[in-house]
């Protein structure tokens, strides 16, 4: 589970991002003249930030557990390492994705 | 845990070894054949009817190009023409590619990872015979003249009982479900194989590179198939039944179908790009007689690939009418994908630059893949983007792509495998000369096809069209990609003389003729039917490099597991990281029982597409029958390991433990099962909020009372059954029938109760989508919490013959597993259809 970890996280993002701005569509569709300053904007962008924060935080984590003085053998500094590659590609992921919150409005 | 297995097994003539080997694992012949369950021959047979399945579907191909060739020629009226291309699609993708890339994985993997078989043998019979049956009543439907046309992904309304009545889309639907049956087993035997049968000391970190690719692969299509499943399903059933999923005038949506259909089908390139990319990471460092370079970073690229495939599933809806910010999302996951993919090329192009590489005949297939599927990917950059890809959406332009894409990430490395691992099927060398024309002329052939279809598309060719007129600028490359077809088929055609002349002309293999570094070349070539007959230790990712002398060390049985007079199938059972061995696998040997469920699924798939209902029950009685007495023969059974002796050092057997593949297997498949019942959800959910006529009626007939007794009484039989496992592994078994008849007791109140809010909920399941889809989730429920009471029954009864017991305590471990999952989909299922609906202001 450490290995794919970042990028579960990634995918439970990616569908609660798809999910909710359909539902928030039908319940409560912001202003289109608002363009992208909106209330859904701002709550996904905080959500996508926070998301970064951990996945940033669990790959840096998973890079000094790779690292001295922890004493790990070959097999535990491999899963260690591709553990962190996967945090830090997953948080790449999420900002690459959510960056386009910062261009699009929603529901439209 | 134990570190060396080593010179363990008692010493005997290994000529005497091999011939008793030979009696535990050796084939029959004749009628028996069919009871064959061994991985090489199930593997072969995958292989070789994918490959007659491809040579059908590629005659569907040449039919199409001739009729395409010049302007205003019929070779075929629209309604044949319409039926060949679904066909040729559906052939391809279903037929061919993943069950050829799964049997060369089935065939691979045991080999690779030093283990003499699948974990689930059996379950990969059945999945051939699945495979086999589901494909010849799909092209029953063309010799029949009613074969699906509504194009291989089957979009609604088109494919719905109001515009196409007659059989032709029930055959795709059945046939496709069926197939998939095959699709998703093996997916479950490759994960857990992969996972629990390395060789001793394979961790992670030295397994080859081939086997992380079809690791991935096989958990995408555990997780990506049961959405077209689920789809498949509510389809027949709304053609069938009449029940709305799809119907907007009843609350349905047909773009529900896009949604559970995509979310199969763009993983689905990916399941099929996969491995194919896993044959290139193997063959080129042998090639280059040099390691992979950056194997870290590839097996970081496969997984990233694998989890960001399932996020571009709407790139193939972008004309529907979806929000611009819910299309970015997708856009941009689909250019990020281009990411990991190109990790992998600098990897490959590394390695060819730091090798010393040799032109042979799989090379020039390589080099051809990374030609073919660089353009592919560029032009998949291209329609990632949303203006661009309204531009050519359901043209030519799309049809090339997808072709460099597929042919160019899956055909071109099947093909160099294929002439990789030939010494492998037949012990002989291919042909160099005949090889090289055959290459060739199918990379002209293909690039002459293809390339210019782009042009044909970007001027504005539809897809699918069965003739044009002349004097629309399409009529030169029209005639161009026919031209380039016929000589790919004639590409085709030499290679597969090749192949035929090469059982009878080709230079004998010697041991590893390519000097590989994989444990597959260190079988006897072909390999027999138990491929090692001691299984060594691993020290390092490149054994054979490592320790030129292997081959011929395993089959003078120098390494372990060598022991056979007990008559078992045997192979190691390891940790899932450290490779490390912890128990011996007993593996059960040929059977009948595979090919008779097969049998009887095909009558239950032939009845429901002759609408014989009485008869379809009939099958599924027994099919239901005859699995759980092919259950029944397992653990401590007579037939299976009624002696748990092992050698002195070795582990137990795993049926003496808590942790034997069946519990992983259980998992993988709730996994699976999992993703069906979530698309369920999702479809729900998806109604709810987006159909425009979504109806839900002013007074809920569902007794919420009743389901919520019926959820309490499963919590209360899922925490009786926890405590069985957990006595179990104290050692103590006073009660165990006892506790198991209660927990059954508790399971059939708990069913009745569930079947009580069925029916008594009045559903008007063909006048509201809103209905049928309860009604499915209800029905889902209560098939699973009947198994599961089943199942602990049968339990009960095996602890009565003495099966299941103090040392052999593993089968109610995994029968627990099914009550969580039961919780599970229960409690989701109220809260989905009676919390949420009062939650959200309807009924």
């Amino acid at each position: 589970m450490q290995i794919p970890f970042g990028l579960i996280i990634w995918s439970i993002w990616f569908a609660a991002l798809y999910g909710s701005h359909a539902v928030a569509c039908t319940i409560a569709p912001p202003d289109p003249s608002l363009g992208i300053f909106n209330w859904l904007n701002a709550s996904f962008g905080l959500v996508t930030l926070a998301v970064v924060v951990v996945l940033l935080w669990l790959g840096h984590r998973s890079w000094k557990l790779s690292r001295p003085p922890h004493d790990l053998d070959e097999r535990q500094v491999f899963v260690t390492k591709v553990a962190s590659g996967i945090h830090f590609i997953a948080a790449l992921s999420t900002v690459f994705v959510g960056l386009q919150l910062a261009f699009l409005p929603p529901c439209v | 845990m134990i570190s060396s297995f080593r010179g363990s097994a008692p010493s005997t003539d290994p000529d005497q070894l091999h011939d008793q080997f030979n009696d535990v694992w050796g084939n029959p012949r004749g009628w028996r054949a069919l009871t064959i369950v061994n991985h090489t021959s199930i593997g072969l047979r995958f292989m070789v009817t994918g490959g007659v399945f491809f040579l059908i579907g590629g005659l569907m191909a040449m039919l199409i190009r001739t009729q395409l060739a010049m302007p205003g020629y019929v070779l075929m009226e629209p309604d044949v023409y319409n039926q060949i291309f679904t066909m040729h699609g559906s052939v391809m993708m279903f037929l061919f590619a993943v069950p050829m890339m799964e049997g060369l994985a089935v065939y691979l993997i045991p080999k690779m990872l030093g283990a003499r078989d699948l974990v689930f043998p059996r379950l990969s019979a059945l999945g051939y015979f699945c495979y086999l049956f589901g494909g010849i009543i799909l092209l029953s439907s063309v010799f029949l003249g009613v074969a699906p046309k509504a194009g291989w992904f089957m979009y609604t309304p088109l494919s719905s009982a109001s515009h196409m009545p007659g059989v032709n889309s029930d055959f795709w639907l059945l046939g496709i479900t069926f197939v998939e049956i095959s699709a998703v087993s093996a997916g479950v035997e490759l994960v857990v194989s992969i996972l629990r049968t390395r060789t001793n000391g394979m961790a992670l970190h030295k397994m080859p590179i081939y086997a992380w690719y079809i690791l991935v692969m096989a958990m995408m299509i555990v997780i990506g198939f049961p959405p077209l499943i689920l789809g498949s399903i509510l389809l027949e059933l709304e053609r069938a039944a009449g029940l709305p999923f799809f119907d907007t005038a009843k609350g349905g949506d047909p773009v529900l179908w896009q949604h559970l259909f995509w979310l199969f089908g763009h993983p689905e390139v990916y399941i099929i790009f996969l491995p194919g990319a896993g044959i290139v990471s193997t063959l080129l460092p042998v090639f280059c007689q040099r390691p992979l370079v950056g194997y870290r970073w590839v097996v970081l690229g496969v997984l990233t690939t694998g989890f960001l495939s399932f996020g571009l599933w709407v790139h193939h809806m972008f004309t529907v009418g979806i929000p611009a910010l819910a299309l970015g999302f997708f856009s941009a996951a689909s250019m990020l994908v281009a990411i990991p993919t190109g990790v992998q090329i600098f990897a490959w192009i590394a390695t060819l630059w730091l090798g010393k590489p040799v032109y042979h005949v799989p090379m020039l297939w390589l080099v051809g893949f990374l030609i073919v599927f660089v353009c592919g990917g560029l032009t998949g950059v291209m329609v990632a983007l949303v203006p661009f890809d309204w531009q050519v959406h359901d043209t030519h332009f799309v049809v090339a792509h997808m072709h460099y894409v597929l042919v160019g990430g899956m055909f071109f490395p099947l093909m160099a495998g294929l002439y990789y691992w030939l010494p492998h099927f037949s012990g002989r060398m291919p042909s160099v000369r005949l090889g090289r024309w055959g290459f060739w002329l199918v990379f002209i052939g293909f690039n002459t096809t293809f390339l210019i279809m782009h042009w044909t598309g970007l001027i504005g060719m539809p897809r699918r069209v069965y003739t044009y007129d002349t004097g629309l600028g399409w009529d030169i490359p029209n005639l161009i990609s026919s031209i380039g077809s016929f000589i790919m088929a004639i590409g085709i055609g030499t290679i597969l003389l090749d192949i035929v002349l090469h059982f009878r002309f080709g230079q004998p293999a010697k041991t590893n003729p390519w000097n590989a570094d994989t444990l597959e070349w260190a079988t006897s070539l072909p390999p027999s039917p138990y491929n090692f007959v001691s299984l060594p230790d691993i020290t390092d990712r490149h054994p054979l490099w490592k320790d030129p002398d292997l081959p011929h060390s395993i089959a003078r049985a120098e390494h372990a597991l060598t022991t056979i007079d007990h008559g078992r199938r045997e192979t190691w059972g390891s940790d899932p990281l450290s490779g490390k061995v912890r128990e011996v696998i007993h593996l059960p040997g040929n059977s009948w029982w595979p090919f008779v469920a097969s049998v009887f699924l095909a009558a239950l798939c032939l009845s429901l597409l002759n609408k014989v209902y009485w008869g379809a029950l009939i099958a599924t009685v027994a099919t239901l029958i005859v699995l759980f007495r092919w259950s029944w023969e397992n653990g401590a059974h007579p037939t299976a390991a009624p002696d748990a002796r092992t050698q002195p050092g070795e582990p137990p057997l795993h049926s003496r433990t808590f942790d034997g593949p069946g519990l992983w297997g259980m998992g993988v498949t709730l996994l699976a099962n999992g993703t069906l019942y979530l698309s369920l959800l999702f479809g729900w959910f998806y109604l709810w909020t987006v159909s425009p006529e979504w109806q839900v009626p002013e007074q809920s007939q569902l007794n919420g009372w009743l389901m919520l007794a019926s959820a309490v009484l499963l919590t209360l039989g899922t925490l009786w059954m926890r405590v069985i496992p957990a006595r179990l592994r104290r050692g103590d078994i006073s009660g165990l029938m006892g506790n198991l008849g209660v927990v059954t007791a508790i399971g059939v109140v708990q069913f009745g109760t569930l079947l009580w809010v069925l029916l008594s909920a009045n559903l008007q399941v063909t006048e509201t989508a809103h209905d049928a889809v309860i009604f499915v989730i209800l029905a889902y429920s209560l098939i699973h919490c009947g198994l599961a009471t089943i199942c602990t029954l049968l339990q009960m009864l095996r602890v009565h013959h003495g099966y299941v017991g103090e040392m052999a305590p593993y089968e109610p471990v995994v029968v627990e597993q099914l009550w969580y999952y039961n919780l599970g989909v229960v409690w989701s299922a109220y809260a989905a259809i009676v919390l949420f609906p009062s939650a959200w202001g309807g009924a």
